[in-house]
Order: C-alpha cells, then sequence, then structure tokens
C-alpha cells in the first residue's frame, strides 16, 4: 500500500538531495525496494533517505517525467516482442525529450537518463528512452549510425566484408 | 618529412576525440540490448557493421527483434547432390523463394542442374546413392539467416542429418513454443526423426 503523503529524500552521487512524494517514487522498483528493506513503516516514519547513484542533473530529469507519469498503471505492462514498437512514444515525452537536444550534451542527456532509468528500475522512462535512441538510428547508414553513436570503426576490412557477405545473403 | 608532420595531427586528434565521446559504450549492455530490440531485422544488419562491440550486441538482439511476416515456413531437403531450401508464405503455395546449393554450400550454376538430373538419372539406372553428409557450414549460415529474420513457424528438414548445435540453435531462434509444424527426417527412418522431435519439443 503506497501513502502519497508519505516523503523520500533522495541524495544523488554529487552529494545533492531532493525530497519527493512516494506517489512518484513508486514507480522505480529500486527505490520501493530501499524503502522496503529499510523495514520502515510508512506511517510512522514519514520521511525515509534512499542514495541513488545518478547525479543531480540527471535526478531532476527523472523527476520531471515522474512527475508527468505519476498516475501511470502499475505493474508496467510487459510486451511481448512482437509488441514492442518504438513510434508509440507521448506526445509529452517526445517533447520532453527534444527539450535536450538544445543542449550541446544531447546525446550524453540521453544516455544518461538511459542509465538512471536502469538503475532506478524506471520501466516506463527505460522503454522511452532506449525508443528514442532507437528511433534516431533507424533507417540509417552504417556511417550515419557511427556519427549519432559516436563510435569509431574497429574492424578490419577482412571483418567488414565478412560481415557484409553475412548480411547480404538474400543479394548475392 | 613536413608532409608527415602535417598530416599525423588531425588522426590522433580524431582518436582522442572519439575516445572521449564513446559514452555509448558505457552504457549497461542490457540498456543497448534494449534500444536494439526496438529495430527492424533490416536496421540490425547495417547496425553490425558499425563496430566490434555492436556487432556482438546486434548478436543477442535479433531474437527480440521483430522479424518480418514475408516467410512463414523453411523447408530445408538433402538430395544424393544438393541442398534445397524453400522458404513459403503461410497458404500461399506459389509465393515461394528456391535456393539450390551443391552439397559444399555452393549455390548451383545451369551446368550444376543439368549435372545433377545426370546423377539422377545414374540413380534410375542401378548406381548407388551417396550418403547423406552432416551440414556443412555454409549451409547452416543458409539457414541461420531466414530464421534469424523471417517469423518462421513451420520448419521441415528432410533427409538432414542433425548435429546438436545445428538443432540447438534453430531451436533458439525459431522458438519451439511458435511452431506449428516441425517436421525432420534423416536417412535412418522415422523412428529416430520422431526421437528427435520429441527431445526437441521437450
Amino acid at each position: 500500500r503506497i501513502y502519497p503523503l508519505m516523503r523520500v529524500t533522495l541524495t544523488t552521487s554529487d552529494g545533492a538531495s531532493v525530497t519527493v512524494s512516494r506517489q512518484l517514487t513508486k514507480h522505480s522498483g529500486f527505490i520501493e525496494k530501499a524503502i522496503t528493506d529499510m523495514a520502515v513503516d510508512d506511517n510512522a516514519v514519514p520521511l525515509s533517505a534512499v542514495a541513488v547513484d545518478v547525479d543531480d542533473a540527471t535526478l531532476k530529469l527523472v523527476i520531471e517525467w515522474l512527475t508527468e507519469h505519476r498516475d501511470d498503471a502499475l505493474p508496467y505492462p510487459e510486451k511481448t516482442d512482437e509488441e514492442r514498437r518504438a513510434d508509440d512514444i507521448p506526445a509529452w515525452d517526445q517533447a520532453f525529450v527534444q527539450k535536450w537536444d538544445t543542449k550541446e550534451d544531447q546525446q550524453q542527456t540521453l544516455y544518461a537518463v538511459i542509465t538512471a532509468a536502469d538503475k532506478l528500475d524506471i520501466k516506463g522512462l527505460l522503454d522511452m528512452t532506449c525508443k528514442t535512441l532507437a528511433n534516431k538510428i533507424n533507417g540509417k547508414t552504417v556511417e550515419e549510425m557511427r556519427e549519432i553513436l559516436q563510435l569509431e570503426c574497429d574492424f578490419t576490412e577482412e571483418e567488414l566484408a565478412e560481415i557484409r557477405k553475412e548480411n547480404a545473403w538474400c543479394e548475392n | 618529412l613536413q608532409m608527415d608532420n602535417s598530416m599525423s595531427p588531425p588522426l590522433k586528434k580524431r582518436k582522442e576525440d572519439s575516445s572521449d565521446t564513446d559514452v555509448f559504450s558505457l552504457l549497461p549492455d542490457d540498456c543497448i540490448l534494449s534500444v536494439f530490440s526496438f529495430l527492424k531485422q533490416i536496421d540490425l544488419d547495417v547496425l553490425s557493421s558499425v563496430s566490434q562491440k555492436v556487432h556482438s550486441l546486434v548478436n543477442q538482439a535479433r531474437s527480440k527483434s521483430s522479424r518480418s511476416q514475408l516467410f512463414h515456413s523453411l523447408r530445408l531437403y538433402q538430395s544424393c547432390f544438393s541442398f534445397k531450401l524453400t522458404m513459403r508464405r503461410h497458404g500461399v503455395k506459389l509465393d515461394m523463394v528456391t535456393i539450390d546449393t551443391m552439397r559444399d554450400g555452393r549455390l548451383m550454376k545451369p551446368s550444376d542442374h543439368i549435372a545433377e538430373h545426370r546423377s539422377v538419372e545414374a540413380l534410375m539406372l542401378g548406381a548407388e546413392r551417396p550418403p547423406d553428409q552432416s551440414i556443412p557450414l555454409a549451409i547452416h549460415r543458409l539457414v541461420f539467416f531466414p530464421i534469424q529474420r523471417f517469423d518462421i513457424h513451420k520448419l521441415e528438414m528432410i533427409n538432414i542429418t542433425l548435429d546438436d548445435t545445428f538443432t540447438e540453435y534453430c531451436k533458439i531462434w525459431t522458438g519451439v513454443h511458435q511452431l506449428e509444424k516441425l517436421m525432420i527426417s534423416d536417412a535412418h527412418g522415422e523412428t529416430e526423426a520422431i526421437g528427435r522431435r520429441s527431445q526437441w519439443l521437450a
């Protein structure tokens, strides 16, 4: 049972503290488990402290997303492999991610939020950010994908030729 | 010498830049796999050439990625001369792709087809049938490619001597629970085929 008035103080990896409603943290499997492991009585102890391995700036973005999604149904619906699609990101989430695109380090922000969602076990946020990154590389060429992911080719020419041969099965 | 000096710094700089910004590789593998699971098989093909790490993760992500509905059944048949791979859609007998290869996996040329007809003719005149052979690596690849990329529900293997690696791979990629039909037979007859099937489906 969740007590919406209960507050949880989250201490970030860079030492900042943020206090949020339990109504938000209920979406995080990690925080919920931490509170449960503390074996605190929700009524008797209205404030619990949980250390999260996420920096302050990223946690603020996570909390902004959680605030918007505070009323989402739990547990997060599991989808089969066939039902998984990347083109169903809600409009608010799309706008939320596009705000980062104005920043110089947009990709780093996206990676930071993906990692935070994974660590905090927030399935909805993890799904949304993974879809966003998938949409960025969807339909692109190898060179464009390398540029987006900021990766350098570390294959030899022979290895690349072998991969092309495997993937061109139905073209040769 | 002057040319060498002028050319080397940009290359070095490019390397430093890339290592500074390669934050993608710092993402947990589970997260990368989750990203890749939203891509189509055709994008995974392109992605596999990006880098070595991405290549190894793409192979893990393929089973999660949605598969094309272009073909639903796959049949591999070994004759005394060749392998024949046929892929079909559900209920559409004419809409199919057939690939003929030699026993070493090489695609058959017109002259090979003629030679095959000659060997069949010789068999009918009493020549001894060559023994079935285990599946060569080239045929493994020929089968794995469609199994990974198409939503195969029916898998038939005729006159195929199965090896455990091949069986395990097909089992993982086709998803046994989705199989509507699995038919395997080898040169030793139905008994072993039933045993193999039971073992697989178990």
